[in-house]
């Protein structure tokens, strides 16, 4: 897309489309597929749902097209560990697509423990007439058959069904936090706290660590292993990120272990806003690669950052998420909410950055423009068919109207989760059990 | 609603005007309301069916950096009326709290090892005060707007430094069942019955990892200690020349469950809280003498 109609959508011409409320399961993540038809959103239960875009119809050209559900499967059960006497979360930590290559879809889902690759397919048509069987199914007897004849494939109602094609299971002692799909479509890697493996999507039974942070005394453990992406066109190039706030980037073809990083991204830290905090806030949660692949992007707990791969020693440009709450740490600290793990998304044409804040509260910062808007998903504040009203947290003083204050704020109303549509502006929004779809305003 | 404020906070001067002065009670006061609240945290975090990595190792970096920030100043512990081992006994307190939460979570691979040798409270010398101190742990903090809690230093506080690294070690335990010798369960020689999962990992991982196979073994060493001590080796006896080594051989189950009988001398107690002997241990056998008192209330900081 052009970048100046990108500039155009900053400007709060985002209408709300539609509000499909999951059942009461907190959505744990979101990802649009690679061509944008697809939407996958997994929740807590373990269950993966599929929306569809609907084909844009001539009759009513301004109604583009809606997501509507395509697919609802059980992606995990969950599980116990008997050697540790602790029950497995079933809950999706996330889905990556697969690229299209026939007629069927291809996702990965994880859990804490197992990766499963997933088709989801349709069937429209249905064989009938067999010649030893009837239409029950039951087997018809010899003696009456006197003819040959050869099963007819009928048409009917349109079926989509997931099956799991592959399940990567017993690699990670740790919980995954992340997956990323190669570039060469062959291999994917599956990342915990400590470790980094590399698998192929064809062999379930192996995988290679490539990345082991594992100190051989646990007691010396300070640091952990929060994120890693593919690069998006280098297939030997991939980036993890630290929970002290530094990125590294490694070359699989340096070496068969890349404990050893090519690249090693960290900013020094500020001391004048040194505090205990000071690590926790600096924990990066999110890692992502521009679509371009010279730029990463990290979302750290105040600010998303955007790094220049050519320059390691300091990020591009930081952008301030909610910097209101760097003198609430110690509250925050408190009630846990500074563990939360926000995540972060380039639009199609890595000119605008997306990613979540509390009270149901986004926000968007256009590279270009510099400029930014704070949106609220709640269905209190939008109609369908409405447009988002830019918010503003009020940070001392006087509140203006329609402001809202620090301490209003709610802070169990969290967007971990965004997504947004590869090439036109469309996001998808998880706000706790209920996803948003907002999509740019039709002229 | 999750609330800003933590509730009961009073409002009080601004740390600003008193940052300056670590002696102000009440810049040291909301210093070890972060400690405590960090403690709460941890042993809440060990509740947990699955207590994330990510969260304990932060944690566990705060209370590193605490603990870090209250040995650097040495007025802290002048002023306070109680001694400097208070603070360390309060957390001690904590852990060994922690400690018992802990082992209700930790899988035993031992099956005569019904219950983890709890840390009695009253068996400390410093009981009493630690009483009292833990009351006053619950006071009222203000939670200021701007928060400055001053540098770091990069002195080390050995006895919180040991708590800090049992915390971890703690952690290990309950994270991955992996053959680290668990500090708090002395003599533990079926350890390494976790070893067969990393074993099956390891064939997953398709043995390309050469370093990851050396530090098996290495685990494997400290693991030989362990187990030989448990067959009454000459090396825990040595150790503990005064105490009925006889104790060695009795079933883990009987250790287990020594610390709900009552009479027990302090010799015996000891035995029970060996520290795991391993080249990692902070401690050096020779500070586990029970005439030394001093060790004492590190020893237990170490165990839980």
């Amino acid at each position: 897309m052009e970048e100046e109609s990108d500039t155009r959508k900053i400007n709060n011409s985002f209408l709300r489309d539609h509000n499909y409320a999951t059942e009461a399961d907190i959505i744990s993540t979101v990802e649009f597929n690679s061509s944008g038809e697809l939407l996958a959103t997994g929740d807590k239960g373990g269950r993966v749902v599929v929306f569809q875009r609907e084909q844009e119809s001539k009759s009513q050209p301004q109604r583009r097209g809606e997501y509507n559900v395509y697919s609802t499967f059980q992606s995990h059960e969950p599980e116990f560990d008997y050697l540790k006497s602790l029950e497995i979360e079933e809950k999706i930590n996330k889905i990556k697509w697969l690229p299209q290559q026939n007629a069927a879809y291809f996702l990965l889902s994880t859990n804490d423990k197992t990766v499963k690759l997933w088709k989801i397919s349709e069937r429209d048509k249905r064989p009938e007439g067999y010649n030893l069987k009837d239409e029950d199914g039951r087997i018809r007897d010899p003696s009456t058959i006197t003819t040959l004849r050869v099963p007819v494939l009928q048409p009917m109602d349109l079926m989509v069904e997931a099956t799991a094609r592959r399940v990567f299971s017993n690699a990670h002692t740790y919980h995954i936090n992340s997956i990323s799909v190669n570039s060469d479509l062959q291999t994917f890697i599956s990342t915990d706290d400590l470790r980094i493996n590399l698998w192929n999507l064809e062999i379930t039974d192996r995988s290679f660590n490539i990345v082991d942070i594992k100190p051989a005394n646990m007691e010396e453990l300070t640091e952990v292993i929060t994120s890693a992406e593919f690069h998006p066109q280098e297939c030997n190039t991939f980036a993890y990120s630290s929970s002290k706030g530094s990125i590294r980037l490694c070359d699989m073809r340096q070496a068969a272990l890349c404990d050893k990083h090519c690249k090693y991204f960290e900013e020094p830290e500020d001391p004048s806003t040194r505090s205990f905090f000071s690590e926790i806030i600096s924990s990066i949660s999110d890692v992502k690669f521009s679509h371009s692949g010279r730029y990463l992007m990290t979302r750290d707990y105040l600010t998303v950052k955007v790094w220049d791969l050519q320059m390691e020693n300091k990020p591009l440009e930081t952008y301030q998420v909610h910097d209101y709450l760097r003198g609430k740490l110690c509250s925050l600290y408190e009630n846990d909410c500074i563990f939360d793990k926000f995540e972060c998304v380039w639009n199609g044409s890595d000119s605008v950055i997306m990613t979540g804040s509390y009270n149901n509260f986004f926000r968007m910062f256009d590279r270009n423009t510099k400029r930014d808007v704070t949106l609220e998903a709640s269905r209190e504040n939008s109609k369908p068919r409405a447009i988002l009203k830019p918010r503003k947290v009020c940070v001392g003083g006087k509140r203006r109207k329609d402001e809202i204050s620090v301490d209003s704020l709610d802070f169990s109303k969290k967007i971990l989760h965004t997504t947004w549509h590869p090439h036109e502006n469309i996001i998808a929004v998880a706000a706790t059990n209920n996803l948003y779809i907002f999509q740019d305003k039709v002229n | 609603m999750t609330t800003m404020m933590p509730k009961g906070q009073k409002r009080k001067l601004s740390i600003e005007e008193e940052s300056s002065d670590y002696r102000a009670p009440t810049w040291e006061s909301q210093q070890q309301f972060l400690l405590t609240v960090s403690l709460n945290k941890y042993q809440f975090s060990q509740q947990l069916r699955e207590p994330s990595l990510r969260r304990s190792v932060l944690i566990a970096n705060t209370l590193r950096h605490i603990s870090l920030h209250m040995s650097m100043v040495p007025s802290v512990n002048v002023e306070v009326s109680q001694p400097p081992g208070i603070a360390s006994s309060a957390l001690t307190a904590s852990i060994a709290a922690a400690a018992k939460r802990h082992c209700a979570v930790t899988v035993d691979s031992c099956s005569a090892l019904a219950t983890c040798p709890m840390v009695s409270l009253n068996y400390s010398p410093n009981s009493t005060e630690k009483t009292n101190y833990s009351s006053e742990s619950n006071f009222h903090i203000s939670v200021e707007d701007d928060e400055d809690w001053g540098s770091m230093s990069t002195d080390t506080d050995s006895s919180l430094s040991a708590v800090i690294s049992s915390i971890l070690a703690a952690l290990d335990s309950t994270i991955d069942g992996n053959p680290q010798p668990a500090p708090r369960i002395p003599l533990r020689p079926l350890e390494n019955m976790s070893k067969p999962y990393e074993g099956s990992v390891a064939l997953v991982n398709h043995g390309l990892r050469d370093p990851g196979d050396c530090r098996e073994q290495q685990e494997d060493g400290s693991m030989e200690v362990m187990r030989s001590s448990y067959l009454g080796d000459f090396t825990v006896e040595d150790l503990f020349q005064d105490i009925d080594t006889s104790l060695v051989d009795i079933d883990m189950g009987v250790i287990g469950h020594r610390s709900t009988e009552g009479g027990h001398t302090a010799g015996d107690d000891l035995f029970m809280y060996l520290p795991p002997f391993s080249p990692h241990s902070p401690f050096s056998p020779h500070s586990i003498t029970p005439t030394s008192q001093n060790a004492q209330p590190a020893l237990i900081g170490q165990l839980a």
